[in-house]
């Protein structure tokens, strides 16, 4: 499967906030503490695969983090770095 | 020397019986452990809170073991208090029943491995084992419990189903095979803490719990942590098959429910049916025959009668036993005519809207909104519990992640929001001035609700957190754990306010006794007549609106009032300081100086709307 779109670079790395609908990434980093800590506990810290549900218009971006469903607000999907996936790649 | 030294499980904090034993269980939040609970303990069951938080543990016991409920965590540390008392209450544990929903074993053994790593006896119940069947998710239960090397049992708790076995192997819980790598640094640790338990959780870097032992946290956490999540990949990686990707029906109704273009009607639709239920049956209709009939009609003149023949009818003590304000009158009346049903039928609505998994998509739904007013979407929880009671509202305002947020919350439901009693009074006031008047007084709120929450916003110092929260699976609830706990809580709730309300009133008596409260009533005159075009009885509405929300409505319904008249004063009223209920558990929560920041802020607020909306009426 080819590449679709290519995510917006924000200061190297692409952020949680730029991934699509139906898109994948993996973890790279959270640029704040209290939520590194939570989502390590999720599932979903450094090295996690996520997909995205959905992205609610400027609102929280849903996520897919095994069979579990995550909302991460979008101010803090900012501070998460990512690597997008393709899409139909197995990790 | 140390490294000989491995201590047993830390019973630092153990206060029961020492013959006892006491099983803790620890799980997720939405994984079925307070119904596991209610399984293994059935009857007796203490709620209380934890000491210097307002988070609530339960007890409760079978046979000489005594079983201790957390707060669901996903992690034991010091993330945010319901961790701590999840921490602090596992430590006491002689067994850890951990309670793992088989659904998503991916994020619940993150905290099993770490009650594995601290060396607790644990047992593992592998709850909603049906439904991950359902999902097509299987786990092989006997390499789980190699892997782990604890005792791993299958449970369907809301049947019951091993229920019995999980009790017959509670006596196999163990420690388990934790990280090796971990004993290098452990093991030294141990020895100053007195137990591998809380030597893990100081080289997690748990400041709390390091300083109890004069210890520095280490900063070891996110390697640690790193380490445990790669574990736990490993184990479900091994354990688990899934034979369909679960999505169905859930799934589109989930997104349904947090699109703003189908979830704002949803959540519209909810809050009618909210005040249908709360405003309109329980509060006019149920409060009528448990107040009204009940309380007015037989208890109060039972109790005058009583009090009568001890203390002579316009004595001191009388009026303040039986007066207008008595603590065996007005408080009784008040605390089981009004609040108990009130609370009663909220904590049901809000139990239901838990068990649904509707609750965190409201909030995702709230997300963007009030992220503008320096909150995120979590604050929909005690915003909507404002709408029924600003007390039950403002405790549960300890769910935020920071001050600030709590600071903001508590201030917008003082201010901004009409409890649900008070919703009942203003709605049947309103039924006689028409429609365009009740909506009239909904946008001047929300008008006020913004406007008060993007001032805090940019006056409030320090950060506010963001939205990262788990959704559960949408579920029908159960109406046996929905009636449980909401039980529970309208139980802790009584408790709780009951002690504030009685002070309040007695305070309020003796203002009443000593005249001051006629003083005030004069004093204020200018500003009601004067400043809102009120007739001068007014400020008897607005001093008994600082004793009960609703009283100070009802205060206008004798009143001959015009159609602008009673828009501002209705207006006027929602937005005065907050009962006397809340204001002491304000004072509780949040302290004197904030307190007192508010009554200014509500007090000038209100008459400034009052009159700035009195004005624009009449150049309509």
């Amino acid at each position: 499967m080819q590449q679709r779109k290519r995510n917006r670079h924000h200061s190297g790395e692409p952020t949680l906030d730029t991934m699509r609908r139906g898109e994948r990434c993996r973890v790279l980093g959270i640029d704040d503490d209290r939520a590194r800590g939570q989502a390590i506990r999720f599932g979903m810290g450094e090295g996690a695969t996520l997909s995205c549900i959905t992205k609610l218009p400027a609102g929280p971006i849903v996520l897919r983090s095994g069979r579990q469903e995550i909302a991460v607000g979008r101010q803090l999907a900012r501070r998460i770095r990512i690597e997008p996936m393709d899409a139909g790649a197995v990790c | 020397m140390a490294t000989c030294h491995t201590p047993a499980p830390a019973r630092a904090h153990a206060k029961a019986p020492t013959t006892a034993r006491t099983i803790v269980l620890a799980g997720n939040p939405n994984v079925g452990k307070s119904v596991v609970f209610g399984a293994l303990t059935g009857t007796y069951v203490d709620v209380s809170n934890f000491p210097g938080t307002t988070v609530e543990v339960y007890r409760g016991r079978r046979g000489d073991l005594e079983i201790v409920d957390t707060p669901g965590v996903y992690g034991v540390g010091s993330l945010n208090d319901e961790e701590a008392v999840a921490r602090d209450v596992i430590l006491t544990a002689d067994a850890v029943v951990n309670v793992v929903d088989a659904v998503h074993p991916e994020r619940d053994l993150f905290l099993t491995l770490q009650l594995v790593d601290m060396g607790l006896p644990v047992i593992v119940a592998l709850n909603m084992a049906d439904e991950a069947r359902k999902q097509g998710v299987v786990i092989d239960r006997d390499l789980l419990e190699d892997l782990l090397g604890v005792p791993v049992v299958e449970t369907v708790a809301v049947k019951g189903a091993g229920i019995d076995e999980l009790l017959a192997r509670l006596p196999e819980a163990r420690p388990g095979r934790a990280d090796p790598a971990l004993d290098a640094e452990v093991l030294p640790l141990a020895a100053r803490t007195g137990s591998r338990a809380e030597a893990v959780l100081v080289l997690e870097g748990d400041a709390v719990v390091a300083e109890r032992h004069g210890l520095a946290p280490r900063a070891s956490g996110d390697c640690v942590y790193a380490a445990r999540r790669a574990r736990v990949n490993d184990i479900v990686g091994h354990v688990l098959t899934t034979t369909t990707e679960g999505a169905g029906l859930g799934t589109h109704l989930s997104y349904l429910m947090m699109h703003p273009l189908t979830g704002i009607p949803m959540l519209g639709a909810l809050l009618w049916l909210m005040y249908k239920v709360l405003g309109q049956w329980v509060a006019r209709d149920l409060v009528g025959l448990t107040e009204g009939t009940l309380m007015k009609g037989y208890y109060e003149p039972f109790v005058r009668g009583a009090v009568a023949h001890v203390f002579a009818a316009g004595t001191a003590a009388n009026t303040f036993l039986v007066g207008e304000f008595g603590i065996l009158t007005m408080t009784v009346t008040y605390l089981l005519g009004v609040i108990l049903p009130l609370v009663a039928g909220f904590y049901l609505l809000m139990a239901l809207l838990e068990d649904s998994g509707y609750l965190p998509r409201i909030a995702a739904l709230a997300d963007r909104a009030l992220t503008s007013l320096g909150l995120n979407g979590r604050a929909v929880i005690p915003l909507i519990l404002g709408l029924g009671c600003v007390t039950m509202g403002t405790l549960t305002t300890r769910i935020l992640g920071s001050k600030r947020e709590r600071f903001i919350a508590t201030a917008l439901m003082a201010i901004a929001i009409p409890c649900s009693a008070q919703i009942a009074v203003i709605t049947a006031l309103m039924a006689r001035v028409g429609g365009w008047y009740a909506l009239g007084y909904f946008a001047v709120l929300l008008v006020i609700f913004v406007v008060v929450g993007t001032v805090l916003n940019k006056l409030t110092p320090g950060v506010s957190t963001d939205l990262l929260i788990d959704l559960p699976p949408l579920r029908v609830p159960r109406i046996g754990n929905v009636l449980r706990k909401s039980g529970m809580k309208v139980w802790h709730f009584m408790k709780e306010v009951s002690v504030f309300f009685l002070v309040g009133a007695a305070v309020i008596s003796v203002l009443s006794i000593t005249g001051a409260l006629a003083w005030v009533q004069t004093v204020a005159q200018p500003l009601t007549v004067g400043w809102l075009h009120l007739p001068k009885e007014a400020a008897t509405a607005f001093v008994m609106g600082f004793v009960r929300r609703d009283f100070g409505a009802a205060g206008f319904f004798t009143m001959h009032l015009t159609s602008a008249q009673l828009l501002v004063a209705m207006v006027t009223i929602t937005l005065f300081v907050p009962c006397i209920a809340s204001v002491m558990v304000i004072l509780k929560e949040r302290g004197w100086r904030y307190l007192l920041g508010l009554f200014a802020a509500s007090v000038g607020g209100a008459f400034l709307v009052g009159g700035l909306l009195t004005r624009l009426l009449e150049v309509l």
